[in-house]
């Protein structure tokens, strides 16, 4: 035992040594580089910043402090500790408000921390295992617990997993061990013509495509076989286990008539639980991102959730990159970071396997598997080596110089007009192939399935694309009509947005989109070609993808106001390894970078300081997390609010306002007595359609049986047949959701409500509150703009307001005049100039058209009224209502979370910018 | 309350009631046939110009559905299953076929008048059809190498789509329509929605069904990425491409795309590709022009793009030759 000790410790150590030679830094910042997608979901605000905190596993990470102001507050860093270089930390505080409701219970955290395992192994290495990395799952489950019952927040300094190893002639034993339980493996195979790896069934190592390595770069892919035996000698193919958790298309919801009226029930698929053999560490950060998206947010999806919680995950270490891999530049590869049960690296022999949790352990046990010797060991850790440097030889090739190209994308949002958008543009195809091969796209929509028949009518949730025409459609308007606004919403949705609504990249460097582009467009061009040089347009001919100018941007760095000369040449060290991004981008009022700091700052960092702010897309993420409003308290799941499953709601009174526009009364559940002024509903007429309308009055009188008003105008098929019901029938019901008018902060200011056309109908409830409580404000003025008489809306109720409260001044105006009509004619926005506003004191809300909106802002901010005291309700398309689908985003902002009503300096760059 | 005011005058059908969700009957229950002046629901004809019949078959291949057809529309002329004739009007007409003979330029103003809904189904009827590769051609010259007497074959020059003779309500393309797209025309309308078609690319249906890229992973030239899904992308899972016979997509770049194929896979793979089953429809009429009476050259014309434009002279021996521009 002695001596089995001591050859182990002199082992290790000469691996250590062998470690520090190879110039990968030392241990402490490797550990760090691999921490780039650890959750620490034990961050709530009970344990604001604590790092001596218990809870904290990580002792090296930084925390973030989160507080009712400031949800998001940039870390101050312990130089001392040598954390000047940790990653960003993405932390689930990152989305404003969200409690993560079914995060990990308390005391979960309490379980012995591993330093107590560390004593009793000592035969395992001292300091950190060979991939020092949190190996753990993250899946979220409904009931507070993983089903891995280690810790998912071992610090990698104490975890102790050893390295075991599997000979290759035992691999279809473990096969047949993942195959247990019922369980389907879903591994790499050869696709039907044999030219491609997929992912696919495997019953026996036979299936997996030995020998098989890749040639993959723009626009190619090709399959050779090289001969020899290996199981995994390449890297992606064109789908991502995305698919296993998120299928392309699945059936939600059935509406059927049945004895009491309309039912909707939901659908569920019984999928067997999978076995996934040879995941990368690009889709398990992928995975990872989209549990954000899926499991994080105010709804959560069901079915992905209990896909993504009964999969096992094996993974494997990439050790044949493909030329269009940048994992290393997004930090997530090419090992594996996290999320896996078991992860191998292929030897020629064999595989070296690490556990990341219980169920990894159990499998190596059960197959007594022994520890792998020190050469395999080392061969491994030169194989990944090797990767990395190939990759980031590659990734140098594209930037063209030390640029950090995660960095770089960040800043895609600060740069809404270059013109490097519409030069790609005339190559972009639209076809999609980008969006369904990337691993962390989620946009779907929702269908309507019905037969000739009719019944039952089916929601089917769909893969779906920003780059398609209709994503951006409403009634009578689209948002994004060119090529170019769609490249634009999606690149700078992967690199910069999905920071600011998820905490994280979106892009995990797995190049498919560069690959499986049929006209060869490569991210990594497009994103130096924009980001990478800072105000300079780059000389890069689209077509031919020249090298742009060298830019010497290199990693962003966190430059405090009392940042050190240690905290700079700590960067210096390290010109291109793929460092994660820091999110903490100076602030505009940080002090002026040193010259040093400055020539290694981002974009960003250095435009902040010169330019004048343009709003929301120019600022820093820790200010745009903080410009956010609190995003709203998770949605109660269960009655109403399960976001795939409306309830059905009774018509009890139609009221027929214009020619084309009706106001329903509908008989709802209780949830909507807690619903706010400036809220919507997703209302499904099955067969036909699920769209959103906001509510245009409240009546909680009875709080047992409250009744909301929908005034819906007829403007299509689906609006068409909503207008024609009647009393008695029934439609299904989603919501209250979204952010509501600010009411509250009406008390001593002077309240404007200004209107055009059907924009009234959200402001409605508004009106109410007033008439109800004199002294919700002071002065009152409402100005209605319509088209023309006839189209006015809630004529009588309006006239009887205002004749009978002399406190409550109504204006309204027409467009085109008519016989009768003796008020004023014009546009509604001529009517402020009659307003006597004290532009102190003035609270406004706008709701109407975009146009009628953006100039009624910039008309009172030009008499004085601040942009934080106006508030606007934002339309986009909408297909879920609650986050998930991703077809509502403007800018940074997702309106049915984040709106629909936004403060007008959060519209800056966004409100009436073409195409965003 | 007041009431609703009168149904403006529209091409739609009576609403529906709430609608009515309660379990399908059993088809076995209910009265025989439709096929016929008696029936309940809306009269649906099928009228056949300049074409092959395969969209007509693909209503029959609806299979059980076109037994719940019959039930939910009365088919009163259906050239491909009856003999029945029926004079009109029709509450839903299906037009198959394009326009290229005088008598037909007439039959389809007559057309027009009796229908509620006119729908054009397939490639001929929504863009001319793979016949309208002679709207290049010298026709006299075609017919007089075919006929000994083409002074008594009475035809057009061109074969047109039916959209630029009349207004169409709904056009279904592809060559032949995809019975799920007829399926989902029909039902929407028994709905009261908007069909749900998308105008997306072929690459979405592509890669949503898993199928992997023939350009990308065997050099197959396709029009996937510039061609309307509908099809559920039947072709590229037989690893062939896609011969673009939806038609273009929304936006559709044909300029991009043929300049990039033609730099990675040459002149004479991609040759073929534009003077197809839709070559008619705007943008791919523009890939095409006329050399020796025939459409057989492509070239790229774009004036508001900054991609090289090159014409390209037909019947060239090696159009990758230096002495090409």
């Amino acid at each position: 035992m002695q001596d089995m000790l001591a050859a182990t410790t002199a082992a290790t150590t000469e691996w250590n040594v062998t470690r520090q030679k190879t110039g990968l830094g030392t241990e402490g910042k490797r550990q760090k580089k691999t921490l780039s997608f650890v959750h620490t979901r034990e961050h709530t605000e009970n344990h604001p910043g604590d790092k001596k905190s218990p809870k904290c596993h990580h002792s090296h990470v930084p925390h973030t402090t989160a507080s009712p102001s400031r949800p998001f507050q940039p870390q101050k860093t312990d130089f001392k500790n040598g954390e000047a270089n940790a990653p960003y930390t993405f932390s689930w505080q990152h989305r404003p408000g969200t409690k993560l409701k079914h995060a990990m219970k308390p005391e979960r955290n309490d379980k012995p921390l591993p330093q107590k395992a560390e004593k009793t192994r000592p035969a395992q290495a001292t300091g950190t295992t060979h991939f020092a990395h949190d190996s753990t799952r993250h899946g979220h489950t409904r009931h507070g617990h993983t089903r891995h019952d280690s810790s998912t927040h071992s610090s990698p300094r104490t975890e102790k997993d050893a390295l075991m190893f599997l000979p290759r002639q035992r691999f279809a034993e473990f096969l047949a061990l993942l195959q247990t339980a019922g369980r389907e493996v879903i591994g790499p195979v050869l696709d039907t013509a044999g030219e491609t790896i997929v992912y696919g069934p495997v019953h026996s190592p036979d299936d997996l495509p030995i020998g098989c390595k890749e040639e993959q770069r723009a626009g190619y892919y090709r399959v050779k076989q090289s001969g020899d035996d290996r199981f995994f000698a390449y890297a992606t193919g064109p789908d991502s286990v995305k698919k296993l958790f998120f299928p392309p298309s699945a059936r939600r919801e059935k509406a059927t008539t049945g004895p009491e009226g309309l039912e909707f029930t939901r659908l569920e698929e019984e999928t067997a639980p999978l076995a996934i053999l040879g995941a990368r560490g690009c889709d398990l950060a992928a995975a990872n991102t989209l549990d954000r998206v899926f499991l994080g947010g105010c709804a959560v999806a069901d079915d992905y959730e209990k896909n993504r919680d009964s999969a096992l995950v094996i993974a494997v270490n990439c050790t044949h990159p493909a030329s269009a891999c940048f994992c290393t530049a997004m930090g997530t590869g090419p090992e594996v970071q996290a999320g896996y049960d078991l992860a191998l690296t292929e030897l020629d022999e064999g595989f070296i396997a690490k556990a990341g949790n219980e169920q990894g352990r159990a499998l190596c046990a059960t197959l007594n598997l022994q520890e792998a010797t020190a050469a395999q060991k080392q061969r491994a850790h030169e194989a990944l080596a090797m990767a990395r440097s190939t990759i980031e030889t590659s990734i140098a090739e594209k930037t063209g110089g030390p640029l950090d190209l995660a960095a770089a994308g960040s800043t895609l949002i600060s740069h809404p007009h270059h013109p490097r958008w519409a030069a790609t543009a005339d190559r972009c195809l639209s076809c999609t192939n980008c969006t369904m091969v990337c691993p962390t796209c989620f946009c779907h929509r929702n269908t309507q399935v019905s037969d000739l028949s009719h019944a039952p009518a089916e929601t089917e949730r769909v893969w779906d694309s920003c780059f398609t025409l209709a994503f951006a459609q409403v009634a009578g308007h689209n948002f994004r009509p060119r090529v170019q606004d769609r490249y634009r919403q999606w690149l700078t949705h992967k690199f910069s947005t999905w920071y600011t609504q998820f905490g994280v990249t979106g892009c995990v460097g797995c190049g498919r989109c560069i690959t499986w582009c049929p006209v060869g467009i490569d991210v990594r061009e497009e994103v130096v070609a924009i980001g990478g040089s800072p105000g300079i347009e780059t000389e890069t001919t689209p077509h031919t993808g020249k090298k742009p100018v060298s830019v010497q941007v290199g990693p962003t760095r966190h430059t405090e106001k009392n940042s050190t000369q240690e905290h700079t040449e700590q960067v210096a060290s390290t010109p291109l390894s793929g460092r994660i991004p820091d999110t903490h981008t100076s602030s505009p009022s940080a002090a002026m970078p040193t010259a040093a700091a400055l020539s290694r700052s981002s974009p960003a960092e250095m435009l902040s300081p010169h330019l004048p702010p343009r709003g929301i897309l120019d600022m820093p993420r820790t200010e745009v997390l903080a410009a956010l409003t609190e995003r709203q308290a998770p949605y109660p799941r269960g009655i109403g609010a399960d976001y795939a499953v409306p309830l059905p709601a009774t018509i009890t009174k139609s009221l027929r306002e214009t020619a084309d526009t009706v106001t329903l009364t509908l008989a709802c559940s209780p949830d909507m007595a807690q619903a706010h002024p400036g809220q919507f509903v997703m209302v499904t007429l099955p067969g036909l359609g699920a769209p959103p309308f906001s509510i245009s009055r409240f009546d909680k009188t009875s709080a047992e049986e409250p009744r909301i008003e929908l005034t819906v105008r007829s403007v299509g098929k689906a609006t068409e047949a909503f207008c024609a019901l009647s009393p008695g029938h029934q439609v299904g019901l989603q919501g209250p959701y979204g952010k509501s008018w600010p009411v509250e902060k009406a008390a001593g200011h002077d309240l404007l409500l200004l209107s055009g056309g059907l924009g009234l109908a959200p402001l409605r409830p508004v009106l109410d509150l007033v008439r109800a409580e004199p002294h919700m404000c002071e002065n009152f003025w409402l100005l209605d703009g319509a088209r023309s008489p006839e189209n006015m809306l809630f004529t009588t109720e309006l006239a009887e307001l205002h004749k009978t409260r002399p406190d409550i001044t109504i204006s309204r105006t027409v467009d085109e005049t008519a016989p009768g009509w003796e008020g004023p004619v014009g546009r509604v926005t001529q009517l402020l100039e009659e307003v006597p506003l004290d532009s102190n004191r003035t609270l406004v809300f706008v709701c109407g058209p975009e146009a009628m909106m953006t100039a009624g802002v910039q008309t009172l901010a030009s008499r004085g009224v601040s942009l934080d005291k106006m508030y606007v309700s934002i339309e986009r398309h909408m297909e879920c209502g609650v986050g998930l689908c991703g077809h509502c985003q403007l800018g940074p902002y997702l309106a049915c979370t984040d709106g629909p009503v936004f403060s007008a300096a959060q519209m800056q760059g966004v409100l009436g910018e073409e195409g965003i | 309350m007041t009431d609703l005011p009168a149904a403006a005058e529209t091409n739609s059908l009576p609403k529906p009631a709430q609608p009515d969700l309660s379990p399908k009957e059993n088809l076995a229950e209910s009265s025989a046939h439709n096929l016929g002046e008696k029936n309940t629901g809306p009269s649906l004809a099928v009228a056949k110009f300049t074409s092959c019949d395969g969209c007509q078959l693909s209503l029959l291949n609806l299979e059980d559905h076109f037994l719940d057809l019959t039930r939910r529309f009365g088919i009163v002329e259906f050239p491909e299953a009856s003999s029945l004739r029926h004079a009109g009007p029709y509450d839903i007409l299906l037009i198959e076929g394009s326009i290229s003979t005088p008598e037909q330029t007439e039959l389809i103003q007559e057309l027009r008048k009796k229908a509620k809904i006119l729908v054009t189904i397939g490639a001929c009827a929504t863009t001319g059809g793979v016949q309208a590769l002679r709207n290049w051609a010298n026709h006299d010259e075609f017919r007089a190498s075919i006929y000994p007497h083409p002074e008594f074959i009475s035809d057009l020059a061109t074969s047109t789509a039916i959209e630029d003779h009349v207004t169409v309500d709904f056009a279904l393309p592809g060559c032949p329509i995809h019975p799920d797209q007829l399926l989902e025309l029909l039902s929407a309308f028994r709905a009261g929605r908007r069909p749900q078609f998308t105008d997306e690319a072929v690459c979405a249906e592509c890669k949503r069904r898993g199928t992997v890229c023939v350009i990308v992973a065997q050099g197959i030239p396709c029009l996937g990425p510039v061609t309307r899904a509908g099809c559920h992308a039947i072709c590229p899972s037989y690893e062939r491409g896609c011969y673009g016979c939806f038609g273009p997509k929304e936006n559709a770049n044909i300029d991009g795309f043929f300049t990039y194929l033609r730099e990675t896979q040459g002149e004479a793979a991609i040759a073929q590709l534009f003077p197809a089953f839709t070559a008619c429809a705007t943008p791919f009429r523009d890939m095409l022009s006329v050399q020796n009476g025939r459409p057989v050259s492509v070239r790229v014309t774009s004036p508001n793009s900054n991609l090289p434009t090159t014409p390209i002279p037909p019947d060239s021996p090696n159009p990758n030759s230096p002495s090409q521009v």
